[in-house]
């Protein structure tokens, strides 16, 4: 099982797309329910589908993407808050919509570019990703231990960054704003990001509150590039910074829901980070 | 014959069973429409293969609201996904496990296995494998005559016949799920069931049943399933090793074992990959497990999906359990497949046969191979619904044809009575051709 960090967002453990997660359910059993009568308990309906942002009437004259995220940065406590923190540990947990699946969750990230995902799922067990700023894996009881290759690597490097939020100078070869849009039901602007390496990733942030309403991109996985869609709620106080404690991300068409529910900063000792032995029995 | 949508078949998952009438339907409509809502937006194929969905709905839609019981509700919701005509589009009803008789004088309990394994061979039911206490007191090859009260030929009048395509694969899943329904019940108890011994007596038996054997292992919404890895070392007829490893599901538990295995057996002349009976399971495990085989990123297939494509590549396993470095497995690789290796099975075995991988042996699969994703409806009713189609490396397409064995060998009764398991055996006389020149290139 694959687990692609998706924009990490600095310290905001935001941007979570657990790709490999679909990868895993796919092909269930052939399985066969015999026909009967069972009590029907009251559950909750399937979650819908992802929403695909509806397109608006572009407004006579947008703000740059740069205000736009500047905003962002200041709703969010600002810059120097931002910048005051050089690591940071989330945990909570992981449902995927409708199937039943959940697990537990520790997200682990530190300056410059050091990630760490554990993901402890029911059934499954537990799948591990992490990047050290020079080396990405993946430790899976589905598929094993994987060094991370290719632009797969690059993309892991790109999203560790822990202050991407930042969206710092030099980050993007262009950043633009597109339109004022509708995503997931609030009135956002559409931001465009474009890569170095000209791969685009767009942002939507909420008009009214200038917070990140989500993003859509794309990411190289082990069974080739996915979308990903996300969307950030449920905006929280940590430290005196804003954290969206709520994604949900759609990737191959299914629906995951991380729910965060603490957040500690700069408490996360280096060695965290430190390789796995069957990550490091692969590096010739 | 209408394929009813749910002739795919879990061995694991058939504890989901049946439970008395209810008096009414809450959310029947809501239900009905979430079903066919995700099917039309999640379906490989957008055109439904030709189906006017939107017409299925139509038609089906009055039924369902006026469905005066869960089980009526749950067979107009059959019928829509019967009339996709393909494998994963099945309904897993709530609370199944709960009631103690089900339709057709089965119990909904169906915690409780005899251990007894079997097979259609022609239109009889013949016992391929025993264990636990039938151990003892059955033997390969007898020929089921009757299971309770029911005899086997009245509970296999409702066989569908073989269909023109696909032989008699559907019977042969058919027959194996109803076998099973009316052999499974409450852990602790007895089921009654009559052999004919192959020399002509009946023996009756009562046989107790067992929790069934295995790491359990409950992966969200879907019946928990008991995962089992069996390893083993056998003979060539020359006297060469070949390891033997055979577990009965695709779950992440299997990884583990499957690795330690791995490492015992890893100087074997041959590995032989034992899936016959092995329903599926999590596809993606098909990357880690062909990984021991396989020294590179290479493709085993692709699923389709209404937008996209995601291929199936292999995760060369270069660590053993230990954490210490190691060459994938390069010796040769034999996987016995029969008529219940199903979905993720195939994927892999048809996957490492067309690149070459492995060679395959025994008789053609379910082909049932769509992958599927699995969600509640309001009912509390789990859809089970396809929503990739499968590829080979090769350009195969396994649902509805199977993987077919490079060696087919028929399951008969003479070589049950006689002990012989002719699958292995040509498995092991390959093993024994193949070796030397595999030695060569991987010393």
């Amino acid at each position: 099982m694959r687990i692609s960090i998706f924009r990490r967002e600095r310290v905001l453990p935001c941007g979570v797309a657990i790709a490999g997660l679909a990868a895993a359910i796919l092909a269930g059993p052939a399985l066969r329910a015999e026909s009967g009568q069972a009590p029907a308990p009251s559950k909750p309906a399937p979650a819908p589908r992802p929403k695909a942002p509806s397109p608006a009437p572009a407004a006579a004259s947008l703000p740059s993407a740069r205000s736009i995220i500047d905003r962002h940065i200041k709703a969010l406590g600002g810059r120097a808050a931002i910048l005051s923190h050089t690591s940071s540990h989330a945990t909570g947990t992981m449902t995927v919509a409708g199937s039943g699946i959940t697990g537990v969750l520790d997200i682990y990230s530190a300056k410059p570019d050091k990630s760490l995902l554990k993901i402890n799922l029911g059934g499954i067990g537990e799948v591990r990703e992490g990047f050290d700023g020079v080396h990405a894996w993946t430790l899976s009881p589905i598929t094993g231990p994987a060094l991370t290759q290719g632009k797969e690597l690059e993309e892991k490097k790109f999203d560790a960054d822990f202050y991407s939020d930042l969206h710092e100078e030099g980050r993007y070869a262009s950043m633009k704003t597109v339109e004022k849009t509708t995503f997931d039901g609030r009135p956002c602007y559409k931001v465009s990001l474009i890569k170095k390496d000209g791969s685009e990733d767009f942002d939507f942030y909420d008009v009214e509150t200038g917070l990140k309403a989500g993003a859509i991109g794309t990411r190289e996985s082990q069974m080739g590039p996915m979308s990903v869609t996300q969307v950030h709620t449920d905006y929280q106080k940590f430290a005196g910074l804003l954290v969206p404690t709520t994604l949900k991300q759609t990737v191959m068409g299914m629906d995951q829901v991380l729910k965060l529910t603490t957040i500690e900063f700069d408490n996360v000792p280096p060695s965290t980070f430190d390789l796995p032995a069957q990550i490091k029995a692969l590096i010739k | 014959m209408k394929r009813n949508g749910i002739l795919v078949v879990g061995a694991v998952l058939l504890t989901v069973s049946v439970s008395p009438g209810a008096a009414q339907v809450p959310q029947a409509t809501e239900t009905f429409d979430a079903a066919w809502t995700i099917i039309r937006d999640t379906h490989f194929d957008k055109t439904m293969h030709g189906l006017d969905w939107d017409a299925v709905r139509a038609e089906l839609k009055p039924r369902a609201a006026s469905a005066t019981s869960p089980a009526e509700l749950r067979a107009v919701i059959r019928d829509m996904l019967g009339r996709l005509g393909l494998s994963h589009f099945a309904l897993i009803p709530a609370g199944g496990e709960t009631s103690t008789q089900g339709a057709n004088g089965a119990s909904a309990d169906t915690s409780g296995d005899p251990g007894v394994e079997v097979r259609l061979l022609g239109r009889d039911l013949i016992v391929t494998h025993v264990d636990r206490e039938a151990a003892s007191l059955v033997r390969p090859g007898w020929r089921i005559t009757q299971i309770g009260s029911k005899s086997v030929d009245d509970l296999l009048r409702a066989l569908p016949e073989a269909g023109p395509d696909q032989g008699n694969r559907h019977q042969q899943v058919e027959a194996w799920r109803i076998a099973q329904t009316h052999l499974r019940g409450p852990s602790g108890s007895k089921v009654d069931v009559a052999f004919e011994n192959g020399q002509g007596a009946i023996v009756r038996l009562s046989l107790p049943r067992h929790f069934e054997e295995g790491i359990p292992v409950t992966v969200g919404s879907l019946p928990t399933m008991y995962v089992r890895v069996e390893k083993d070392k056998k003979a060539t007829p020359s006297g060469a090793v070949a390891g033997v490893i055979k577990f009965n599901v695709w779950m992440a538990a299997v990884d583990a074992k499957f690795q330690q295995a791995m490492d015992e057996l890893r100087r074997a002349d041959g590995l032989i990959i034992d899936l016959r009976g092995n329903p599926g399971g999590l596809a993606a495990m098909l990357m880690g497990i062909s990984g021991h085989f396989i020294g590179e990123r290479k493709s085993l297939g692709v699923m389709k999906t209404r937008e996209s494509e995601f291929r199936f590549a292999a995760n060369p396993r270069l660590v053993d359990a230990s954490g210490q470095r190691v060459e994938v497995y390069g010796g040769p690789v034999a996987i016995l497949i029969d008529s219940m290796s199903g979905s993720a099975s195939e994927c892999f075995t048809g996957g490492m046969q067309a690149i070459g991988r492995a060679r395959v042996f025994g008789q053609t699969s379910m082909g049932q191979a769509l992958p599927a994703l699995f969600d509640r409806l309001p009912n509390g009713d789990v859809l089970i619904h396809a929503f990739g189609d499968f590829v080979t490396a090769d350009g195969t397409r396994l649902e509805g044809r199977g993987v077919i064995p490079d060696e087919t060998v028929p399951l008969t009764r003479e070589d049950l009575l006689a002990g012989r398991d002719r699958t292995m055996e040509a498995a092991l006389a390959w093993v024994d051709k193949t070796r030397p020149a595999r030695n060569l290139q991987h010393p």
